[in-house]
């Protein structure tokens, strides 16, 4: 649980690193507030929800409810609709509920049927000319959206968007966990060593690094081994001349 | 040798079976230090070469470890 006592605080210098990342463990919980916050924020938001792209699939990470899920999963189904046209198009799309229009017959049925009135989706850029998702914001309000809540939805999918990218690049939030406080625990305890090999062989970090993974090949083992078989060593003849009088 | 780096780190990949994301993540767990769009767009060929391209081989190689090889996929001072 404390990892600080675990390793008696020698790792004060780089523990800092570790909660950084690991805090990015929460996003689904922090997509949710964004979910959450665009429905308190923009008046004529009755429903909201976060639809992401991958590999070619639609799916939605996160919703205020049933009303946003099923809309989007229309859209997906029937492959047309305001979210993939954002997403697609990489613009910003409103579009007022008509059950009688030609453009997107099923999502506007959909719609219609949950008493939805005009939609915005905004799409999520991971950089410029690449949209990963939409935030697609149902009303019930018969006059649409107002320009200031257009603004806002704005800010709300770029904070979502940041988000979205990390949460692809280290998919499946509930394994990241393990996963995640893993691979944090590698890379200190390899940082560790990098910095006993500096001090030692007046080296640079990366010159530290070829040190070690020289050994590794030389002796077929990872890294990660050999790192913390040096910090061990360290921290035992440190602890054995504290304890000489 | 007229395979490209990059092009070598790609097929070292899919020969380990290993995702994207399991590479990024070993490499991120060795110390690497570049975000992973830009370790992918190195993959694909569209990006610049990562200054630490040798933890990137450490993470295959340490895969490799575990099936039981020793270290095929070749280091920056093995290529240059």
């Amino acid at each position: 649980m404390d990892e600080a006592t675990e390793s008696d605080g020698t790792t004060e210098p780089t523990a800092g690193l570790g909660g950084a990342v690991l805090d990015a463990v929460t996003l689904g919980e922090l997509l949710q507030g964004a979910v959450l916050l665009a429905r308190r924020t923009l008046p004529s938001a009755h429903s909201v929800s976060i639809t992401v792209a991958e590999g070619g699939a639609y799916r939605t990470s996160n919703s205020t409810g049933d009303e946003a899920l099923h809309i989007d999963e229309t859209q997906y189904r029937s492959d047309e609709g305001p979210c993939l046209e954002a997403l697609r198009s990489m613009k910003q799309v409103q579009v007022a509920v008509e059950p009688d229009s030609d453009l997107w017959p099923r999502f506007q049925a959909s719609a219609h049927e949950k008493g939805v009135t005009a939609v915005l989706s905004t799409p999520l850029f991971r950089a410029p000319g690449d949209a990963i998702g939409a935030l697609n914001i149902y009303s019930h309000r018969p006059a649409g959206f107002a320009d200031a809540e257009v603004g806002t939805a704005n800010v709300v999918a770029e904070q979502a968007a940041i988000l979205v990218a990390n949460a692809s690049a280290l998919a499946g939030a509930t394994q990241l966990n393990d996963e995640l406080r893993n691979a944090v625990a590698s890379r200190e305890i390899i940082g560790e060593a990098k910095g006993i090999i500096m001090e030692r062989q007046s080296c640079t970090r990366d010159e530290a690094f070829e040190i070690l993974r020289r050994a590794s090949q030389r002796e077929n083992r990872k890294l990660r081994g050999l790192a913390e078989e040096l910090v061990r060593r360290v921290e035992t003849r440190a602890q054995g001349k504290r304890s000489q009088p | 040798m007229s395979a490209r780096p990059h092009q070598i780190i790609e097929a070292a990949r899919i020969q380990a079976a290993m995702s994207f994301d399991e590479l990024w993540l070993a490499y991120f767990a060795l110390g690497g230090a570049c975000p992973p769009d830009m370790v992918r767009s190195y993959l694909g060929g569209t990006g610049a070469q990562p200054m630490d391209y040798d933890v990137l081989a450490q993470a295959l190689n340490e895969r490799f470890v575990d099936a039981g090889g020793n270290h095929p996929v070749p280091y920056s001072d093995d290529i240059a």
